[in-house]
């Protein structure tokens, strides 16, 4: 093994944390206890330095919910819409009562701070994965939005970079942080329900129109404020609508996956919670869905999908049928759970609600909150409740079902390779290809 | 409600008796009034427009699973008749599943679906058999609502040819149909011209599409009523109102005509009816080809840009959809695709066929496509394609093509070559490195980063020393995902080395951090010396990622020096470390977990009891309880936490020997304890300690017990209950009574014992504990004896029975409760029964929401306060009346009561909308003129924006 002394030119809160109790010994890491707070108040050494991109319309929520934290310190934001930035910069200037927060037009840029211990990410799908990619390479522990990504391929390759560079990685299925859906999948992993055989997944039906541009499909001159080469980034060309970008986006399929990438990483993430199969996925999955035959937005409207997994489980996926209630239903053969957002919890038998589970029991993770839960664990390097792997398989079935209802067909998939068996057509959709300069 | 209203008065308009029927399956229909058949009779065809070839059978299938036509007995009764006329089929009528059964089905030769609506079609066997007999050749007819159906079922969905989407075309207008194919023989009985007709006309959505099947007729939008029909304006596809289709070797006819029942007595109707069911039983020749063939989808592409509608290209798509997998059909659509492709489409169509060629193509594509790479214009698209198509044609065109192209086009080239992983392209790709072109260098090193492989670890290795800045990190990352695959593929000595080379080199922090990880991984039996060493340097971020290392190292490797070293860590690393174990479950560290929960630092201590619960066992019960008992705010819920997680199933036989005595903080934890670790055969204890000294020791065991006991103990429970000193004691008493009470099987027989201790005492605080006992329970059988309480002199009691009533789970008490309300001369046992009397009405009940309103009515008047009116709203808040939410829109103003009125307000009027748009916008607009919630009132504003 080789020991050399080696240059340092990073300065993370690990680092000044080491710093501000023994200055430069030489073996500082192995020191007398020191003072690193994980709550009450921090002294701004002891803080969690972070950066955020993206405020379209997760990113300001996120960012407030880091900002009440006593031991982060926003420094740094970024986004290509200058009214967002503007927006947003004012608001942690407010919060901190200072002109400090700098502000970035390319997330590359914030990266490259050696002072930012992690990043806040809140941007459309199809720059998931470059985005997170390169936080990884930057050494940045990392924050970011549902579904993991815009494709199966890119999802692999984030959580590949994630994993090398040793990041902690949350993503913002925060559903997993409250009790009824940790509850609902406890009883469901504890056999309270008998055996498992049907998971139930609703999820809304339609196109939300989140920014009010619905009407405004047209082409239209490019507002002075965005950069929008950059928003399209590595997505295909198309000329500017406003319908296009800004929240909306989500209801292209060049951009995002519609309500079924959108919702997957929630009612979808906890199904595969209660399942066991968090680090699995189907085996099979065939649907059909409603695409819209002219207009913008091209994602399907109305869905349904049935997956099939190991043990003889069967998954339903769907967002427009009545007979799939909204939430995450678990079906066994001595009884049913039901959650949903709101604190919802429904069982049958209705005892099973009052049920706790002894020492011997599986009990599952469990959050203090979704950002805090994340904050600690920079903190300790222990996983969060939402590591990037897990994310990946919550969005699997949904990468996998839109392929099935684009083609038309059942589709039969390896969850340990990762790649669909016999069907060459179905495998090139896995992915796909951007536009140039742009790559992972 | 129209249609509702018209089936009413056809039903009394009913003669009686259903026409006669022959055949397997038979359903009387309602009988239609003697004129109107004879209307029918001389609207019929006189003869059949093609002669049969064989004897045809007909089955007419009118089963309706969701709205049910009037005009289903007319068109039955006109086909029969007109099979009888014309000698073209005999009709078999019948709404029965079962003639779906193959050998019904069998029999005959088509199934005309007549206004059938929502069939689901559950039996698969029954999906299997009709799509057999149409695919095996036979025939398929719908009118009007046969679109309504299928709606779970694509496959049947598809073969009718399309989904219902709603009628802007109300059943009252006139409305402009135009021939799409005049000179079709389905529709000849229109003359070849286009006409009006008052009927219902859908509009139809996918899988509805002129790819697929023969337009027909359409709706006409030169027409001023046509084209303005509410809601209509929107449709931008297709408004089609009859086809043809060919499915599998079968044949399929739809005609939206069909709604109103004057149809059947129009002659040009029922000779369509007739042409489409003559064509479906293969008697009358017709062209079924699409519409819209490939090449007319192509000459409508050519045109298309952005911004315009995208019929054309989702046309496209339903072409190459229907062709995927199978290379036949796939050739010719290939071949046109790349004719099109070197004509002078637009820019937009050629992308969009690419993409399709993403898809679909093949070798064949490469010439056209790898011709484009050069073109900045159609550079990107041409990737799309080539990207996804297999073989190695392409890897050659896309390595010929590198060379001469540049900047951004030699950049997407070199990703589209590191996508492939061709090692063929490493070479290459290598020299590409150092390219003057920062962009190109950057995309070479992640195409070798890519592909991987010995060749392009060679390179990348070869390239590190030359390289500075941004590209060397590059260059680093590529070289390491390099070392990742040797790792997993199986060479985890040329990863090791790639590691050790990294690790040990000067390189910035996420690189050295990487190396650190991947040489844990690759070298079995050296993590602990390797992570002592990372922490033995001068940098947090490298030790931190070190002892991350150790939550996933596997328990073969041995770690007791690294454990070793936990006291002296940082506090970062004592809590990582400490976390670290913990995840890993290795029951060994105990010792030094738990010494490190006597740590000076406070957030040490926490991880070091949060590990216990997984690590510890039962010599750490001590410390636990005691940390639980200290009442230490965090470390204490995480002693309790680790304490109920306990593995170690000795640790119970130690908690019951520890309740009979000690410090009571202690006891209670211990007691605690028994609940949450499901100890069994703790009820004889639990009763001994709910009779100790300490109180809150015998509070905390009764509380248990309510877990713990079972019926046979309740005369127990009830005894402790009496005895109980107190009321935090009388309270906790009451409540395992009630729970244990709930836990007998039969309902009537919950209140017996205490209604039995009841009737023993007369201690008046006993009997009220007991009173409100007996109102938790809810058992009926115990209020005669509350009803008999409130008549009492004794107002303690009465008040207690108040209570009891007002705590009842049922609906059953309102009455007394309301007369209390009204007539109580004691305003404590007013303002109890009118909060009980709102809580009663809003139980779940079948009470019409109307006639709820008019209780809660009846408590507001009553409600002496503020607060008991905010509980009538919030009871309203949960109906769906019109009445509802106009008792509440009376509350808009009160300022006492306002924001709970505009919460309820808005919460009734989002389902009240659909049914009473005009008095609910009217409520909601005055809710937001008023409302100082700016947050509701946006949410308000914008739902009614959404109905303008």
């Amino acid at each position: 093994m080789v020991n050399k002394q080696l240059k340092i030119n990073r300065h993370t809160f690990l680092r000044r944390a080491a710093a501000a109790t023994v200055g430069a010994a030489a073996m500082p890491y192995i020191i007398p206890s020191s003072a690193l707070g994980m709550a009450g108040s921090v002294a701004p050494s002891n803080r969690i330095v972070m950066g955020a991109v993206g405020f379209g319309m997760q990113g300001p929520g996120n960012l407030k919910n880091f900002m009440i934290e006593p031991d982060v310190q926003v420094v740094a934001i970024c986004d290509i819409d200058l009214n967002h930035l503007s927006e947003t910069k004012a608001l942690v200037d407010e919060h901190y009562v200072n002109r400090d927060c700098d502000t970035y037009h390319d997330f590359r840029k914030l990266f490259a701070r050696d002072d930012i211990d992690a990043v806040s990410l809140a941007i459309p799908d199809h720059w998931h994965a470059i985005s997170a990619i390169a936080a990884a390479q930057a050494g940045k522990d990392i924050f970011a939005e549902k579904p993991l990504s815009h494709s199966l391929v890119e999802g692999r390759a984030m959580c590949d970079a994630v994993k090398r560079y040793g990041r902690v990685w949350q993503t913002g299925s925060w559903q997993r942080s409250l009790n009824n859906f940790r509850f609902g999948a406890e009883l469901v992993l504890n056999g309270r329900i008998g055996k498992l055989h049907t998971v139930e997944v609703g999820l809304p039906s339609g196109h939300n129109d989140f920014a009010g541009t619905k009407d405004q499909k047209h082409l239209a001159p490019v507002p002075k404020e965005l950069d929008y080469d950059m928003w399209l980034g590595p997505a295909p060309y198309a000329p500017y609508s406003p319908a296009r970008v800004h929240k909306n986006w989500r209801w292209h399929l060049d951009y995002g996956g519609g309500q079924l990438l959108d919702w997957i990483g929630h009612h979808g993430d906890i199904a595969h919670w209660g399942m066991g199969v968090q680090y699995s996925g189907p085996y099979e999955i065939e649907g059909y869905g409603d695409y819209p035959e002219d207009g913008l937005w091209n994602a399907a409207t109305r869905f349904r999908l049935t997956a099939k997994y190991a043990n003889d489980v069967t998954m339903i996926i769907a967002g427009g049928h009545d007979d799939i209630r909204m939430g995450t239903k678990w079906i066994g053969d001595e009884g049913w759970v039901w959650v949903d957002r709101g604190d919802r919890i429904e069982a049958g038998p209705e005892g099973l609600l009052k049920v706790r589970f002894g020492p011997d029991e599986t009990h599952l993770y469990r959050s203090p909150g979704h950002f805090r839960n994340f904050l600690d664990c920079v903190k300790s390097r222990a996983t969060t409740i939402a590591p990037c792997e897990v994310a990946h398989r919550s969005a699997t079935p949904g990468h996998l079902g839109q392929i099935a209802m684009l083609l038309g067909r059942k589709i039969r998939f390896n969850p340990g390779t990762e790649e669909i068996v016999d069907d060459p057509t179905a495998t090139r959709m896995l992915g796909s290809t951007m536009r140039s300069p742009w790559h992972i | 409600m129209n249609h509702r209203l018209k089936v009413h008065l056809i039903a009394m308009a009913i003669i009686s008796c259903g026409f006669l029927i022959t055949g397997c399956e038979r359903t009387p229909l309602p009988a239609i009034p003697a004129e109107d058949v004879q209307k029918i009779e001389s609207a019929v065809p006189a003869q059949a427009t093609a002669t049969p070839q064989q004897p045809r059978k007909l089955l007419v299938f009118t089963r309706t699973e969701g709205y049910k036509h009037a005009s289903i007995p007319y068109i039955a009764t006109a086909l029969k008749i007109m099979g009888e006329r014309t000698g073209a089929f005999d009709v078999v009528i019948s709404d029965a599943m079962s003639s779906f059964k193959p050998r019904s089905l069998r029999s005959f030769d088509a199934v005309v679906f007549v206004n059938t609506t929502k069939l689901a079609f559950e039996d698969p066997a029954l999906r299997q058999s009709l799509m057999d007999f149409v695919k095996g050749g036979k025939g398929v007819a719908g009118i009007h609502a046969a679109t309504d159906n299928f709606y779970d079922w694509p496959e049947a969905a598809a073969m009718m040819g399309g989904l219902f989407d709603g009628h802007p075309w109300h059943s009252r207008g006139t409305w402009a149909v135009k021939l799409e194919e005049p000179d079709h023989p389905v529709i000849a009985a229109f003359g070849g011209e286009g006409f009006t007709i008052n009927d219902e006309i859908y509009r139809i959505k996918a899988p509805y599409s002129r790819v697929r099947v023969r337009l027909l007729m359409s709706l006409d939008l030169t027409d001023e009523a046509t084209a303005q029909a509410e809601g209509g304006q929107s449709a931008d596809a297709d408004l089609p109102v009859s086809w043809v289709r060919s499915f599998g070797l079968g044949r399929v006819f739809y005609t939206g005509l069909g709604h109103n029942e004057h149809l059947t007595w129009n002659p040009a109707v029922l000779q369509h009816y007739l042409d489409g069911i003559q064509f479906v039983l293969g008697d009358l020749p017709a062209e079924t080809a699409p519409s819209v063939s490939l090449e007319d989808v192509m000459s409508r592409l050519a045109a298309y840009d952005y911004g315009d509608s995208r019929l054309a290209l989702t046309d496209l798509t339903e072409i190459t959809r229907t062709a995927y997998g199978s290379p036949e059909a796939l050739e010719p659509i290939e071949k046109r695709l790349l004719d099109f492709l070197q004509s002078g489409a637009t820019l937009a169509a050629r992308q969009y066929v690419c993409r399709r060629l993403s898809i679909i193509g093949t070798a064949a594509a490469v010439p056209t496509l790898a011709a484009m790479l050069t073109d900045p214009s159609t550079s990107n698209m041409a990737r799309y394609a080539l990207e996804r198509i297999p073989g190695k044609a392409v890897d050659a065109a896309l390595l010929e093509a590198l060379p001469m192209v540049g900047g951004n086009e030699k950049v997407g080239v070199i990703n589209t070559l590191g996508q492939r992983r061709n090692s063929a392209s490493v070479a290459p790709l290598s020299r590409l490195i150092l390219n003057s072109n920062p962009t190109v260098a950057a995309s070479a090193v992640a195409a070798l980063g890519h592909i991987a492989g010995p060749e392009a670890a060679d390179a990348l290795a070869a390239a590190i020393d030359g390289s500075t800045g941004k590209l060397r990190l590059l260059v680093l990352d590529a070289y390491l995902r390099c070392a990742d695959g040797f790792a997993g593929q199986g060479d985890p000595t040329r990863a090791n080395a790639i590691y050790r080379q990294l690790y040990a080199s000067d390189e910035v922090g996420p690189i050295r951090l990487a190396a650190l990880r991947g040489l844990v991984q690759t070298e079995a039996g050296a993590a602990e010396e390797i992570i002592l060493e990372a922490l033995s340097r001068d940098e947090p971020d490298l030790a931190s990622v070190a002892i991350g290392l150790v939550h996933d190292l596997p328990r073969t490797e041995n770690i007791d020096a690294l454990v070793q070293q936990l006291p002296t860590l940082s506090v970062a690393g004592q809590v990582q470390l400490l976390t670290a174990l913990a995840h890993r479950g290795d029951p060994a560290r105990l010792e030094a977990v738990v010494a490190a929960t006597g740590s000076v630092d406070a957030e040490v201590r926490l991880a070091a009891i949060k590990a216990l619960g997984p690590l510890g066992d039962r010599s750490t019960l001590d410390l636990l309880t005691r940390v639980a008992a200290d009442d230490r705010g965090a470390e204490s819920d995480a002693a309790r936490e680790s304490l109920y997680r306990l593995t170690d199933r000795r640790t119970d036989k130690t908690i019951l020997a520890g309740i009979p005595e000690g410090e009571p903080k202690i006891r209670i934890e211990l007691i605690r304890s028994i609940d949450r670790r499901r100890i069994k055969g703790t009820t004889k204890l639990l009763f001994k300690t709910a009779t100790d000294a300490d109180p809150a020791v015998r509070i905390e065991a009764i509380k248990v017990l309510k877990v713990t006991a079972n019926v046979r103990d309740l005369p127990a429970l009830i005894d402790l209950l009496i005895q109980a000193q107190g009321e935090a004691e009388r309270r906790a008493a009451e409540q395992t009574v009630v729970a244990v009470a709930r836990k007998i099987a039969q309902e009537d027989q919950q209140a017996d014992a205490v209604m039995a201790a009841l009737s023993r005492t007369d201690d008046l605080t006993v009997r009220g504990s007991l009173l409100q006992v007996l109102g938790e329970i809810g058992d009926p059988s115990a209020l005669p004896v509350l009803r008999e309480s409130l008549a009492g002199d004794n107002v303690e009691v009465q008040t207690a029975a108040v209570r009891a009533l007002s705590a009842w789970p049922t609906t059953e008490p309102l009455p007394e409760l309301l007369a209390i309300a009204e007539t109580s001369e004691h305003p404590v046992q007013q303002v109890l029964a009118l909060r009980g009397y709102v809580r009663l009405v809003g139980l779940e009940n079948d009470r019409p929401d109307d006639e709820t309103v008019e209780l809660y009515r009846g408590a507001m008047t009553l409600a002496p306060n503020a607060s008991e009116k905010k509980l009538v709203l919030a009871g309203l808040a949960r109906l769906r009346a019109i009445e509802a939410l106009e008792l509440t829109a009376e509350y808009l103003e009160d300022a006492d009561l306002q924001q709970e009125a505009e919460v309820a307000g808005a919460r009734i009027g989002r389902s009240t909308y659909e049914d009473h748009p005009e008095q609910t916008r009217n409520v909601l607009e005055k809710l937001v003129q008023l409302t100082q919630n700016d947050q509701l009132r946006d949410r308000v504003q914008g739902f009614l924006d959404d109905r303008d």
